[in-house]
């Protein structure tokens, strides 16, 4: 479905990917994780057209996305949820939802899809009539999701969406990745919660400085040696099933 | 000096009614700040291009000021949105000092221009609305200036009601408060801005033709109408909407209150004076909260 081959990317002196081949198939859970500074936000936002790419391609069902402009991207369905929610803090809830579906695309659906987001997240309809900026940060990651959603997305690529949030809030988010999959959505989740993100994952990345070090499904990743002692770092026994 | 309370009163009635239309100006101004942090210096220069269509279209072809409405308003908008390509938009990710020569520039070759094809004749129309007055308890209202009020009431209502309720007025909004984000829900930012400034200079056409009634129009003109808007606009709260509308009734009571109650061109320190306190002490504007 979306198929990144042999991607480098350049920040002026700075080389933030080179070679990277990633694929994603119809449906999965697929997790980019590694450290902080590994290339993993780079790579999600190449995929959406705010970088552009030195060398490779990236193409979604067949077409190429690298040379298609970052809001032509969204309207073939590849959605991102960024980092940091980057929500419009002074527009209601209703409004940042508003704005996700309002795309050619998506507009016609648009009443349907804000039954769905409601339906998803009912903390977001209590607070319709609220603007962005007064909601708890658990809420404005189900907003950002909520409002990704909105836009009708084949693929929704999810930067960071645990960062910063309470363990319990984290699990639910967790839980939200799933059954979003569960309806048919699929997902590109990009983390620094490895073994969480490896958990639900069918397919697993790990960057390094850069470049694919590791991949395989998700369970066989957290099973590495290597993985576990680089990012998870717990003595053997004690990662929880 | 004594001031009868009449004189007050006039000043204060009159004020208003040129504040509505000052109001006007500025949210075009501010509209433009808001979403692109472009401040047009030439904004007072594109009023002036309203008021000169608006004369010639009234005196050449004598048709009603106000029926103009509708030709300066869809002029103005692609004028506005024709500078904007050919010259904004290229700049719009440069230093701000650049885009601030650059606007100052057009505004420069634009009265310049205005010299050279009208002269710098002082031009006003008379119409049939021309001399018509009401009086309530000694304070003495022209029809112009009451049509220009509610007008631009209307005016600012409207524009006002598509930013709030309508998908152009949201990806308006959504770019403003950040341009990124926008881009991530599939929004064309940069078409956004395009109409953002066709927006807010469409304001301007609406502002001139409800302005020459009982206005003028010189290659002037532009020059202290601009400088009124950016005071308006920064009194308000650069970008902000309610600040600009509030601000400019604020600015055109200022104005007629310092022209009623001091001597001569004295009258303009009170509105620069404000200008200046606000500069130094509430660089936020009266109704922003301060950017954390």
């Amino acid at each position: 479905m979306l198929n990144v081959e042999n991607l480098s990317v350049q920040y002026s002196a700075f080389k933030a990917l080179h070679g990277v081949s990633i694929k994603v198939e119809q449906g999965q859970i697929v997790s980019i994780v590694g450290a902080n500074g590994a290339g993993k936000s780079t790579l999600i936002n190449t995929v959406s057209g705010l970088l552009r790419p030195t060398e490779g391609s990236i193409t979604f069902e067949g077409v190429e996305l690298t040379t298609m402009s970052a809001h032509e991207i969204v309207r073939h369905g590849v959605v991102q949820v960024p980092e940091g929610r980057k929500l419009f803090p002074d527009m209601t809830v209703q409004e940042n939802l508003l704005v996700g579906g309002s795309h050619k695309r998506a507009r016609a659906g648009r009443g349907e899809a804000l039954t769905q987001v409601y339906d998803l997240f009912p903390k977001l309809m209590e607070r319709e009539k609220q603007s962005a900026r007064t909601l708890s940060g658990g809420e404005q990651q189900m907003l950002a999701i909520g409002r990704a959603m909105m836009s009708q997305p084949k693929i929704l690529m999810m930067d960071e969406p645990s960062l910063g949030l309470a363990p319990i809030v984290v699990q639910s988010i967790f839980a939200v990745v799933q059954e979003l999959r569960n309806r048919g959505l699929t997902v590109l989740l990009v983390e620094q919660n490895i073994r969480h993100s490896l958990q639900i994952s069918d397919y697993a990345y790990v960057l390094e400085t850069g470049a694919v070090a590791l991949e395989g499904t998700g369970a066989s990743v957290l099973a590495d040696d290597h993985t576990k002692a680089a990012y998870i770092g717990s003595p053997t026994g004690s990662e929880a099933h | 000096m004594t001031f009868s309370l009449s004189v007050i009163l006039q000043a204060i009635a009159s004020g208003l009614m040129i504040g509505g239309v000052f109001a006007l100006i500025s949210i075009g101004l501010t509209l433009i700040w808001g979403v692109m942090k472009i401040i047009n210096f030439a904004h007072g220069e594109f009023l002036m291009i309203g008021l000169y269509l608006t004369y010639f279209l009234v005196t050449q072809f004598g048709m009603d000021p106000y029926l103009t409405i509708l030709i300066t308003t869809p002029a103005l908008f692609f004028i506005g949105i024709g500078i904007f390509q050919v010259s904004i938009k290229p700049i719009l990710k440069h230093p701000q000092m650049n885009q601030i020569m650059l606007t100052l520039g057009i505004s420069l070759i634009l009265q310049n221009l205005a010299l050279v094809l009208f002269k710098a004749d002082v031009l006003s129309v008379r119409t049939r609305y021309t001399g018509i007055n009401y009086t309530v308890g000694g304070v003495v209202v022209t029809l112009t200036e009451l049509i220009a009020f509610f007008g631009s009431i209307i005016a600012t209502l409207a524009l006002y009601y598509i930013l709030k309720t309508t998908d152009i007025g949201r990806w308006i909004r959504a770019a403003a408060q950040n341009p990124t984000a926008a881009i991530l829900q599939g929004v064309d930012v940069r078409f956004t801005y395009l109409l953002a400034f066709g927006m807010g200079s469409a304001c301007l056409g609406i502002a001139a033709s409800l302005l020459l009634p009982f206005y003028y129009t010189s290659p002037t003109v532009g020059l202290f109408l601009g400088l009124i808007a950016f005071v308006v606009v920064v009194l308000g709260g650069m970008g902000n909407f309610l600040g600009a509308f509030v601000g400019g009734l604020i600015i055109g009571l200022t104005e007629s209150l310092g022209a009623a109650i001091m001597p001569g061109s004295l009258s303009r320190v009170l509105t620069f004076g404000i200008f200046v306190l606000f500069l130094l002490f509430r660089p936020q504007g009266i109704l922003s909260k301060r950017q954390s």
